[in-house]
């Protein structure tokens, strides 16, 4: 089972709160997370979730500082509280969404299956 | 000398990231530490190429630049390319209008003038007196907005003449005269500042004599009506550059929605 291109998109700023929850990191991190957290299915081109990252802190939905990691100079990032709160409404609206789709595509599986009987 | 692909890759990331000083150095401080922690990665992994899988992991520089683009900006400069060629038609349109109604306007202010001259020159022509074409009242071209009519010889010596201008009979240059021809000369003539009247010259020929019947009248109204045509179209100049420049926002910011700067990101691929 895999993603095609562009499904996740939209999605990738609640992915990288979601991941940021467990506590702060650095985008390397993030990734790994990430990829980690969907059992492998997301591999994205990684460079793509610091426009992301910059624009959640840009938004107050993370704070960042500098730290050395491993004898590396690392962005830190962390979820604030207004962090916390936009990842409640976009699990909300996710529950909606997917809810929706889910019955959409069950009812369409079930009417299949009945005309395959019938 | 070729580059390793670490620095390849932020070399071209540098050219094409839409940031500048603290917050350019930033983000390629945070990528170059992640370009080495991945390069770091493919080589516990004993990838033969630990900085090329470090940077096809990363994607195309030009997607990720493109991340950065700030929504505002985009709208900004989209919104502006948009609006620009719209200024320019309706500046071009709104200037035609004023220019063509200037035009009629002028033309029109023409018309009494045209008529009495062509009759008078007639009638000179057939023999009439000078004096016949001449009404009584005096007009004074400094107060008056009626029409006067001077008839001039053909040595240039006023013949008859109903004008006034500080006491004398004011002539236009004796070109204008001359230039009547057998034709009609239409002239804007000022004979002293502030007073400007719109002329018409026509020549006569006759068997009595020859020469050119003048007659004007003030250009007041006409520069008034003017005047407030100027005004109705720099009002709507100015409208329709604020309608186009809110038009304009509107398709900018449907445009970014839709096909923005951040088109594509993020791109994820099937695992």
């Amino acid at each position: 089972m895999s993603t095609e291109p562009g499904q996740i998109q939209g999605h990738l700023e609640g992915l990288i709160l979601a991941v940021m929850v467990s506590g702060p990191c650095h985008g390397y991190e993030v990734i790994r997370r990430l990829t980690a957290s969907s059992g492998g299915v997301f591999d994205l081109p990684e460079g793509t979730v610091y426009p992301a990252l910059h624009r959640l802190e840009k938004a107050g939905a993370l704070a960042s500082a500098w730290q050395t990691v491993d004898a590396r100079k690392r962005r830190v990032y962390s979820i604030t509280d207004a962090g916390r709160v936009r990842l409640g409404e976009r699990r909300e609206r996710w529950r909606l969404f997917s809810g929706a789709i889910s019955q959409v595509l069950g009812a369409g599986a079930g009417t299949a299956e009945a005309g395959g009987q019938a | 000398m070729s580059q390793d692909p670490i620095t390849a890759w932020l070399t071209a990331f540098d050219r094409l990231v839409p940031l500048r000083g603290r917050a350019r150095r930033r983000v390629r401080a945070e990528l170059t530490a992640h370009l080495m922690d991945a390069a770091d990665a493919a080589a516990q992994k004993n990838a033969a190429d630990p900085a090329g899988e470090a940077v096809r992991r990363m994607g195309d520089p030009a997607v990720v630049a493109r991340g950065f683009e700030s929504r505002r900006r985009t709208l900004a400069v989209v919104a502006l390319l948009l609006w620009l060629p719209a200024a320019v038609a309706v500046t071009v349109g709104v200037g035609a209008a004023y220019a063509i109604g200037q035009h009629v306007l002028r033309s029109d202010a023409n018309d009494p003038q045209t008529q009495i001259a062509e009759d008078a020159a007639v009638q000179l022509a057939q023999g009439a007196p000078p004096r016949a074409v001449v009404s009584g009242s005096t007009v004074d071209l400094a107060r008056s907005l009626a029409t006067s009519v001077t008839v001039v010889d053909r040595n240039g010596d006023v013949a008859a003449s109903n004008a006034l201008l500080n006491g004398h009979v004011p002539l236009p240059p004796s070109g204008a005269l001359r230039a009547a021809g057998d034709a009609t000369n239409t002239v804007t003539w000022q004979p002293q500042p502030g007073v400007r009247q719109a002329a018409v010259i026509v020549s006569y020929h006759g068997e009595s004599g020859a020469g050119t019947v003048l007659v004007s009248r003030s250009l007041r109204l006409v520069e008034e009506r003017e005047d407030a045509l100027l005004r109705l179209s720099a009002l709507g100049w100015l409208a329709s550059l604020f309608a186009a420049a809110v038009l304009a926002l509107i398709a900018a910011a449907y445009w970014t929605s839709t096909r923005g700067p951040r088109r594509g990101l993020p791109v994820w691929a099937p695992a």
